[in-house]
């Protein structure tokens, strides 16, 4: 999800990153914000995202995320699995009430 | 991938973790200002959405720990923190520290010493190339003599011809010569060699050339000489090739000299010794004459199996070869297999040249691990006294929060600690070990040259290290870990003698300890014991006073019986005459020493062949050793009596041979 936000958004700072996902979800997903941190550290670790510091909009130094080529082909990847796999769910659940 | 990528990123974490602090800090100080901002900019008051912006971002402390957690390798930084502490805490207690430590160096340095022997001689290959299909060829007839032996002159070409799995074959045999010519005379252990031995073996000379295929035949005087050998009576002379050196009083011209180092035959191998010097093989026509044929198994035959054969594959290769050679190239009268069966076997080479050290290296192995044991003991037993020691300072760390496994993974680092500096020291002194093994065993280990401290005599002792860090941390470990709290605390201040399990425990590990110790010392009593024995044991006849002297007469002068006969007559009257010399005698072989294998039958028995070690003596060779003597019986006749001879155990005969040219009789049956 943060690939994703990261790939439509473009390069985001923690804080927006967490509100982007709030938004998106509405409110079925009430999590603390600060979880986006290692769940960041992770995706960078694994070179997924890069970070660069910069400055936010309030002139502050704040650190923007974006996302990296490894990053989008994992998102593709992600992506296609996550809907071959709805795919067959939304097939099986239709079979199922048809019979 | 990304596993290996999200490794290496968590070891980076691991370091300069202050400025990543900062940052994170940073990161988060941020995060809270934006939020705090958009809730002013929707109309709270800035009190509340400094509260609601804390709110929405959840705990600040363990979202950090948790991230902290993720960016290193939390499992590696505790142990390297283990280890600070463990090392802090063993510095403090030099006393302990220094007794665990000699302990475990003395039983890490004794078990790694022989350990790198044992590596030398039977983990690591042999120092030639190929060697792992390097065999020997050995010829047997189980029907008639125990034992498998070298090969017969004629069967090696027959051999050549019928087998199918072996690649080459060259044959040898040890030869007692005397080398003169240039200062004194000197009896040398020479090797007579085929051209395709050095072939086998991969070794190029050191200067010069080794031997042509057609200086096998006989009558090609030319010699290969060892390393040592022309260092210490040629001085090394560079050129020594082409010069001429007398061997059996015959001239022989130098064409080699092989590079350090090199030895063949190697020490340990049986029917050979290492060579100082080596002539071509050249059978003569006595060895070559067919009526020898399954008789005088005289030379030893090194082969290197074809590539992806297996031992097993070749031992029946040769075994149908023999059966061959038996049935179609011996003389008719021995082709029946039912009297009489030829066999053949090969033998990896390394495992003829250690096997003989093989049970005594295990023993000397079992018994320097019982000693390490013992060791690890001793220091588990410290560590357990000491445990009760220190149960207050573990108990406060209970107390603060300590998990059991984290105290026992604590305790382990520090007992590793403890090991591998044993392991250090224990390293160094088989250094030392190994150096005087070597010196005192040269003699009798074969490959005692090849012993060494190499990387997987580290790699043991590293790993033994560990491993005995482990063995005697685990046990007192764990006990220390069960600390009970509210005891412990309690007790204040009073530092407690320990509960009953614990004393238990260590009574348990003083019992272990003595029990090997036991163990060790019964053994190694047995063994000086059975040693003290072997040597009070009289072979029945008597060595005191008695000196013996090996006397090789060179071919070429002595070709004829008689002029053997008159040699010796001769050395007799000589020797008699010596002041001091009370009798003189000659045998074939040093008493017991003979590897002249015959087999009879007594006269007037139907009881089955037996089979002897033969020596021949002269008659005054009673006199020299034979004064308070089991085989009086034996040397009082000119033969055997038949009913003394039923009482002997068939192990050992000993016959007398009026002179040197013929037995007075043969037992009925010798062959």
């Amino acid at each position: 999800m943060i690939l994703k936000t990261l790939e439509t958004m473009g390069p985001l700072h923690g804080y927006g990153i967490a509100r982007r996902l709030e938004q998106i979800s509405g409110d079925m997903m009430k999590l603390n914000q600060g979880t986006v941190y290692p769940a960041l550290l992770r995706l960078e670790q694994r070179g997924w995202i890069g970070s660069k510091w910069g400055t936010s909009d309030n002139n502050r130094r704040a650190k923007y995320y974006s996302i990296t080529r490894t990053g989008q082909k994992q998102l593709t990847a992600e992506t296609e699995n996550w809907e071959r796999l709805t795919g067959m769910m939304a097939r099986l659940l239709r079979a199922t009430e048809e019979s | 991938m990304a596993w290996l990528r999200q490794f290496f990123a968590r070891i980076r974490g691991m370091f300069s973790s202050a400025p990543r602090d900062a940052q994170l800090n940073e990161e988060v100080r941020e995060h809270l200002a934006l939020a705090e901002q958009e809730h002013v900019r929707r109309g709270m008051s800035q009190d509340e959405a400094r509260h609601a912006a804390r709110r929405d971002f959840g705990g600040i402390e363990q979202v950090k720990e948790i991230y902290r957690d993720r960016r290193g390798l939390p499992m590696l930084e505790n142990l390297l923190q283990d280890i600070r502490f463990g090392v802090r805490t063993l510095r403090k207690n030099p006393g302990y520290t220094t007794v665990a430590v000699l302990t475990l160096a003395l039983g890490i340095g004794a078990t790694v010493s022989i350990f790198s022997v044992v590596n030398a001689l039977l983990l690591r290959p042999l120092p030639f190339p190929d060697s792992d299909r390097m065999v020997i060829l050995q010829e047997s007839v189980p029907k008639v003599i125990p034992g498998k032996f070298p090969v017969s002159a004629l069967d090696i070409p027959d051999f050549q011809h019928f087998n199918h799995s072996l690649e080459s074959m060259a044959a040898f045999s040890f030869k007692p010569m005397d080398l003169s010519g240039n200062g004194f005379a000197e009896g040398v252990d020479a090797t007579r060699a085929s051209a395709a031995l050095f072939r086998i073996l991969g070794v190029e000379p050191a200067l010069g050339r080794t031997f042509t295929d057609s200086e096998n035949n006989f009558g090609n005087n030319v010699v290969i000489l060892g390393y040592a050998l022309w260092q210490r009576r040629f001085g090394g002379d560079p050129e020594i090739i082409g010069r001429t050196v007398l061997l059996d009083r015959e001239p022989y011209s130098v064409i080699g000299v092989m590079p350090a180092g090199f030895e063949f035959p190697p020490k340990g191998l049986p029917y050979s010794r290492p060579a100082q010097l080596w002539v071509p093989i050249a059978f003569n026509s006595a060895e070559l004459d067919p009526s020898d044929r399954g008789d005088n198994f005289n030379f030893s035959v090194l082969a290197k199996l074809k590539p992806g054969v297996s031992l097993a594959a070749a031992n029946a290769d040769v075994m149908a070869a023999a059966t061959q050679i038996q049935e179609q190239m011996y003389p008719v009268e021995f082709r029946d297999r039912s009297k009489l069966a030829l066999e053949a076997s090969v033998t990896p080479l390394v495992d003829l040249i250690v096997g003989n050290s093989k049970r005594m290296l295990f023993l000397l192995l079992g018994a320097v691990g019982l000693l390490f044991l013992i060791a690890c003991a001793n220091v588990a037993n410290l560590a357990l006294s000491r445990g009760s020691d220190r149960r207050r300072e573990i108990a406060v760390r209970v107390a603060l929060g300590a998990g059991r496994l984290r105290l026992v993974r604590q305790l382990l680092a520090e007992s590793g600690l403890l090991g591998l500096a044993g392991g250090f020291l224990g390293l160094f002194a088989a250094y030392a070990g190994v150096k005087g093994l070597v010196a005192i065993a040269a003699t009798v280990l074969p490959r005692a040259r090849e012993v060494s401290v190499d990387a997987t005599v580290v790699f043991f002792a590293v790993g033994i290290s560990i491993f005995s860090g482990i063995l005697f941390g685990i046990i007192p470990a764990f006990a220390a870990s069960k600390t009970d709290l509210n005891e412990t605390l309690k007790e204040g201040g009073r530092s407690g003698a320990g509960s009953r399990g614990h004393r238990r425990m260590c009574d348990a590990f003083v019992v272990a300890q003595l029990a090997l110790a036991l163990l060790l010392v019964t053994g190694s009593g047995l063994l000086i014991r059975s040693f003290v024995r072997a040597r009070e044991t009289s072979p029945g006849f008597s060595t005191k006073n008695t000196i013996g002297l090996v006397i090789a007469l060179p071919n070429s002068q002595y070709s004829q019986a008689q002029q053997a006969y008159a040699f010796f007559a001769r050395l007799r009257a000589d020797a008699s005459a010596l002041p001091g010399v009370a009798s003189v005698g000659f045998s074939s072989d040093p008493p017991m020493n003979s590897n002249w294998t015959h087999t009879f039958v007594v006269q007037g028995t139907k009881s089955r062949r037996a089979t002897a070690r033969l020596s021949i003596f002269t008659r005054s060779w009673k006199e020299v050793i034979f004064r308070r003597s089991a085989f009086r019986w034996c040397a009082a006749g000119s033969s055997p009596k038949r009913n003394h001879s039923a009482k002997a155990t068939w192990s050992l005969l000993v016959m007398e041979w009026h002179g040197v040219t013929g037995p007075a009789k043969t037992p009925s049956g010798a062959t």
